[in-house]
This record gives structure tokens, C-alpha cells and sequence, in this order.
């Protein structure tokens, strides 16, 4: 199954899907926004590995995804945050950031032997994922939030990874670990104390 | 039979078992240490790649063993830090043993030092990375157990240690491309500070080191200071094997530069820090980020002398942060708090603990006559045949230390004057903690005995040996 006439929407598809999870306050949003994520991921990952080998990044994603709501499903604090509008426009506007510096970097980020073989989409996917990532990390300490930021961080990297690695091992160890973040992020929530949770939004 | 499966996937089906055990502590302990003994006599002991010969019954321990089409590999120098390993996990399980930390972490501590030895045993070695990656994620239920719950400090080490994993992958991706190009001076600048971000998240270097103040602070001590001990230990060994593997590496002065700075920045911040602070806890993570200084330090000589300190270095480091951890954990359970007001005048009640706390921070520090000391003065003597100035923020950083553990005893020994002696430790507290004394105290006092035991790890290194 030939991947690269996907590239682009699922290039379209991480840009929107991150930004979203940044923006959004809501979980049950950020979750599902996370879900199509690693549809995007799967699609970008697809262009290097076979179907069978891809199709694990997706598996695995929704399965974190499915641990992290299921545990905030059943936390005791489940509303949604109120923000105020400034908050959101704050975020926005980073994000468009991040966005417009990869896309103008790219071209000069991608000059080493191995990355200039992956495809500029590819690569651009990847970065958005990673800053994206990165910038959710520097925006909060709440453990949910947490949690999915490294694991967009993650799914960026291992964008960029598989054009290199298509390891059953690699790709069984990542798998492992995307996992084990979920859980991690669902024990934080069961264990987190709620004076804690709320000086760290 | 293989090495690997004998230490590395046995005791983590070994620990899997205890886990499942964890109710019953007065069998899980016992049975736990004397398999983590029983594993480090047994690599002491057992020849690898040769033929054995019991009565009747004759076989060989193979150094590999194939998994998912990837070779873990053991071979007799790796065996020196598998002996390492599990002996510190028996003598803190022995410690453990006096505490009451939850049962269920004594088996994950086995299951993290197996996997450890599996992150230097892998073949190739960059999938070390992956996991050291697992060992963090098993390790953040034991620093954030559902009694004391979750804090910043755990966060910000799950995100770091996190974070290094995808600069260490990239980096040696990038690697195979300077092997081919190796004139590509920008290439290799760029994987030098990929590479350099990647162990500064794993070693704790400055300016990601806050989570293990923060985490000594929260945690308990005896946990954090395992889990920096063994991972020091493992992301060090994991960190020579690119040097040892890259020319470039070796021969790029750069590096070693750098790395002194970082190490010096880490000797001095460190101490200059410990002298202000006013808890115990974090008092001990300003130890351990200037023990990470000085294991840079030696890495920063690159000479034979300068491999064979860094390797020497493990047993004086895990003796000190290991005892001061166990003080700290028993005098937080005896005073509620690790703050110089909640523990003042614990001396009088408190003498073994008290003792003990003050004798590994002293080692740390460096302290002549202490097992810290001997490795402290062959490194200032090496350092000066590089660069005379570089001693002088050492001395900085470890006179900032030790005025930080003269704060300590002053604030331990202080008294109205009328309160009389009462130790009010257990025996086997007071025999154990008095055994740990005395051990800091005869490595101090005969070096040449101790320190020649870990420098059979550099057998494990083709160039750095």
C-alpha cells in the first residue's frame, strides 16, 4: 500500500490535531483530538513501513489514549477547566510560532545525510509534532497534560525514527514505552492531589 | 545456558514472581537478598564462553544471546558492574529491610537492575536508550508510591529523562553518517551537541538538574538514591561506549573540554548550593549532582589514569550516597520532616543515625581519611597536569560542601545542655548502620584494596582499557 499520496493530509492532520490538544481544556477534546493525532502519525510512519508494522503506532496511541480517558473518566475532577480568552490566544499564537519557524527552518534542519532522505513532509510532520510537544511540556505541570505532551513529543520522533529503524524491537520497546506513559499519566491522575492539580494549570 | 539469561531475564521473571508475593515481607526480603547475593557470586565466579565442569555434569555459559533478532551480550568485563549491581541492590535491600517502604519495591528494584544490565549488554548499544527509557518508567511508582502521591520533582524527571532518549536515538542515527563522512566538521558539531544534550538529561547535568534536589526533597531518600546510583552507573558505561566506539570522539579535544566545564559547573554549583541549603534530603542531591561533576572530571582526562578513577569512583559513590540515604530515610521516619529545624539536637537520641549520615556526607564531600577522599586527591592531581586553575573551583565546590556538613553536625549536636545520651535505635539497626561506618571508613583508610575492584569494567571497553 503506496503511503506518500497520504503525506500531505496527514501532515494537514498533526498540525491541526496538535493544536487542538494544545488549545482545548476539555479532556474528553484532548483525547479525541490525541486519537486522530496518531491517525496522522500512522499515516506519515506508513510511508516507510509496511501497513502491518505501521498500523502498531496507531494501535498503540489509541490504547494510550483509551487509558488516559478512562482514568480521567473516573477522577473526581472531570470538568472542564474555564480559560480565559488571553489564556487561548496566548497558546495560539505560540503554536503559530512554532509552526511558521519549523516550516522556514526545515529547509536548513534536513542538510544532514540521513535526514535529507526523508521527505520534506515527513520531516515537517515530525518537527510540528516534536514543537508542539515541547511547547505543552513548557506550558504546564498538570500530569494529564503531561502525559500527552511527551507523547507527542514521542510520536513526532518517531515519525522522523522510522525512516531509519523499522526494528521489531525498536518498534516493540517504543510501543512499550508510549504505553507505559499512558499508565504512568493514568496512575499520576488516580494519586495526583487536587491542591497540587490545581497550582499546576 | 547464557549469561543474559542468567542475569538479566531470570531475575526479571525472579522479581515478576516476588511481585506477585509482595504481601508476605518477611519472605520477600530474605528470599530477595540472597538472590541478588547468589547473583553476584555467581558472576563473580562463573567463567564465561568456557567449559565447566560440576561431578558429572559438564556445560557453558555463553557471553550472548540472540532476542527479536537483536544480541544481548555479556562478557566478563560487563560482569565486574553486573557484580556492582546486584551486590548494591542486596545491601539495600538489606537496609530496606530496617525501613517501611512498601515490599512491593523491593522485587522492582531487582527487575531495574536486570533491565540495567540489559541496557549495556545490548547490542547495538544505542538501543540502551530504550531501555533505560523502561527502567525510568518502572522506577516513578517507587518515587511517587500512592501514600505520599504525586509531585512536581517525579514529573520533571519522567519529562527529562524522557526527552533524552529521542536525542540519543538521533544522534546515532546521525552517527553512521559521520563514520562515512568524518570530515564533516558540521555534522559532527551537531551530533557532539545532540549527543551532549542527551546525557545531560540522563546524568542530571546543569540546568536540568533540578528534579533530584526536588525529588530528594519529596521522595524518599532511599529510593532516589538507589535509582541515581545504579543509573549513574549504567548511563556513565553507556556514555564511554560511544567514546570508545568513535575515533572522532577520542580524538576531538572539544569534547573533553566541554565536558570538564560541565563537570566543573556541576562541582561548584553544587556545593556553592549545599552551603545554603537548609534540608537534609535535598542536601544529598547537591551531593550526588557533584558526584556526577567529578565522574565528569575523570571522563574529561581521557587517559588511562582517568578511566581507571572513573571506574574506582562507583564504590566510594554508592557507599556514601547509599548510607546517607539510609540515614535520611530512617530519620525521616523517626522525625516526620528532613529539615535542619526537625532534626536539631537528634544526636543525643539518634547516634548511629546520626553518625552514619555524617560519615557519608563527609565521605562525599571528600574528607581525608573517608572513603571519598583517596579518588578526590588523584583527580585534583590529574587535573592539575591539565589545567591548575580547574582545582581551584574543585576545592570551591567541595569546601562548600563540607561547611554544608559542619551546618549539619552543628545542628545534630546542638543541645540545652541538659539532655543526656539515649540511643534509641534498634540493634540491628545500630549493627548494620555501624557495619556501613566502617566500611567508608577502611576504604578511606586502605584504597588500594577497594578501588582496584571496579576496574575490571574497562576489559569492557576495546580503546579506553
Amino acid at each position: 500500500m503506496n503511503f506518500e499520496i497520504f503525506a500531505t493530509p496527514a501532515l494537514v492532520i498533526v498540525i491541526l490535531m496538535s493544536m487542538l490538544i494544545l488549545l482545548l481544556r476539555d479532556w474528553r477534546w484532548t483525547i479525541a483530538s490525541l486519537a486522530i493525532q496518531y491517525l496522522g502519525v500512522f499515516l506519515l510512519v506508513g510511508v516507510y513501513w509496511p501497513f502491518s508494522l505501521a498500523v502498531v503506532k496507531l494501535v498503540v496511541g489509541w490504547m494510550s489514549g483509551a487509558v488516559l480517558g478512562t482514568t480521567q473518566m473516573s477522577a473526581r475532577h472531570t470538568h472542564a477547566d474555564e480559560q480565559p480568552i488571553s489564556s487561548v490566544l496566548f497558546r495560539l499564537v505560540a503554536a503559530a510560532m512554532i509552526i511558521l519557524a519549523i516550516f522556514a527552518l526545515t529547509s536548513q534542519l534536513n542538510q544532514a545525510p540521513q535526514i535529507a532522505e526523508i521527505s520534506r513532509t515527513t520531516f515537517e510532520g515530525s518537527m510540528v509534532l516534536v514543537g508542539m510537544g515541547l511547547l505543552q511540556l513548557g506550558m504546564t505541570a498538570q500530569p494529564f497534560r503531561v502525559v500527552i505532551g511527551l507523547l507527542t513529543v514521542l510520536a513526532g520522533f518517531e515519525v522522523m525514527y522510522s525512516a531509519a529503524e523499522s526494528s521489531i524491537m525498536v518498534t516493540g520497546l517504543l510501543a512499550g514505552i508510549n504505553l507505559g506513559l499512558a499508565f504512568l499519566g493514568a496512575y499520576f491522575i488516580s494519586v495526583v492531589d487536587p491542591h497540587e492539580e490545581e497550582q499546576a494549570e | 545456558m547464557s549469561a543474559p539469561l542468567i542475569w538479566i531475564i531470570i531475575p526479571v521473571g525472579f522479581s515478576l514472581l516476588l511481585l506477585g508475593l509482595s504481601r508476605f515481607r518477611k519472605v520477600v526480603l530474605p528470599v530477595s537478598i540472597v538472590f541478588c547475593i547468589s547473583m553476584a557470586l555467581s558472576a563473580w565466579k562463573c567463567p564465561i564462553d568456557q567449559t565447566i565442569r560440576i561431578s558429572s555434569l559438564i556445560f557453558k555459559v555463553d557471553s550472548s544471546m540472540s532476542v527479536i533478532g537483536r544480541t544481548l551480550t555479556l562478557d566478563s568485563g560487563l560482569l565486574t558492574l553486573v557484580i556492582f549491581l546486584y551486590l548494591i541492590i542486596s545491601v539495600w535491600l538489606a537496609g530496606f529491610s530496617l525501613t517501611s517502604l512498601p515490599t512491593w519495591m523491593a522485587p522492582l528494584s531487582i527487575m531495574m537492575a536486570a533491565l540495567l544490565i540489559a541496557a549495556t549488554a545490548i547490542e547495538p548499544f544505542l538501543y540502551a536508550a530504550l531501555i533505560i527509557e523502561w527502567v525510568v518508567l518502572i522506577s516513578v511508582p517507587m518515587l511517587a508510591p500512592p501514600s505520599t502521591g504525586m509531585h512536581q520533582g517525579v514529573l520533571r524527571y519522567l519529562t527529562f529523562m524522557t526527552l533524552a532518549m529521542p536525542f540519543i536515538l538521533y544522534t546515532g542515527w546521525i552517527l553512521a553518517g559521520v563514520e562515512t563522512t568524518p570530515s564533516d566538521s558540521e555534522l559532527v558539531t551537531r551530533s557532539l551537541i545532540m549527543l551532549g544534550l542527551g546525557f545531560s538529561f540522563l546524568l542530571a547535568l546543569f540546568p536540568f538538574n533540578t528534579w533530584v534536589p526536588m525529588l530528594m526533597e519529596k521522595s524518599s531518600p532511599m529510593v532516589v538514591g538507589l535509582l541515581l546510583i545504579l543509573l549513574t552507573a549504567v548511563v556513565i558505561v553507556f556514555a564511554l561506549n560511544f567514546i570508545d566506539r568513535y575515533l572522532f570522539m577520542r580524538e576531538d579535544d572539544r569534547l573533553f573540554m566541554a565536558v570538564r566545564f560541565a563537570g566543573l559547573l556541576m562541582v561548584t554549583i553544587a556545593g556553592v548550593w549545599a552551603a545554603f541549603e537548609r534540608h537534609l534530603g535535598r542536601l544529598l542531591g547537591y551531593a550526588i549532582l557533584m558526584q556526577s561533576g567529578l565522574a565528569l572530571l575523570s571522563i574529561s582526562l581521557n587517559t588511562q589514569d582517568g578511566w581507571t578513577l572513573l571506574f574506582s569512583q562507583f564504590i566510594p559513590r554508592a557507599l556514601g550516597i547509599g548510607s546517607a540515604a539510609l540515614a535520611l530515610e530512617l530519620l525521616r521516619q523517626r522525625t516526620g520532616g528532613l529539615n535542619y529545624a526537625d532534626v536539631r539536637g537528634k544526636l543525643r537520641q539518634l547516634p548511629f543515625i546520626s553518625a552514619c549520615l555524617l560519615f557519608s556526607l563527609f565521605s562525599l564531600g571528600g574528607l581525608p581519611l573517608l572513603a571519598g577522599y583517596p579518588l578526590r586527591q588523584a583527580l585534583m592531581e590529574g587535573l592539575s597536569a591539565v589545567s591548575g586553575l580547574d582545582n581551584i573551583w574543585v576545592l570551591a565546590g567541595s569546601l562548600g560542601f563540607l561547611f554544608a556538613c559542619l551546618r549539619v553536625m552543628a545542628n545534630l549536636a546542638e543541645t540545652s545542655g541538659e539532655e543526656g545520651w539515649k540511643a534509641q535505635e534498634k540493634p540491628l539497626e545500630a549493627l548494620f548502620i555501624s557495619g556501613l561506618i566502617l566500611v567508608i571508613w577502611l576504604v578511606g583508610l586502605y584504597p588500594q584494596v577497594f578501588m582496584p575492584l571496579m576496574t575490571g569494567l574497562a576489559k569492557a571497553f576495546e580503546h579506553l582499557g
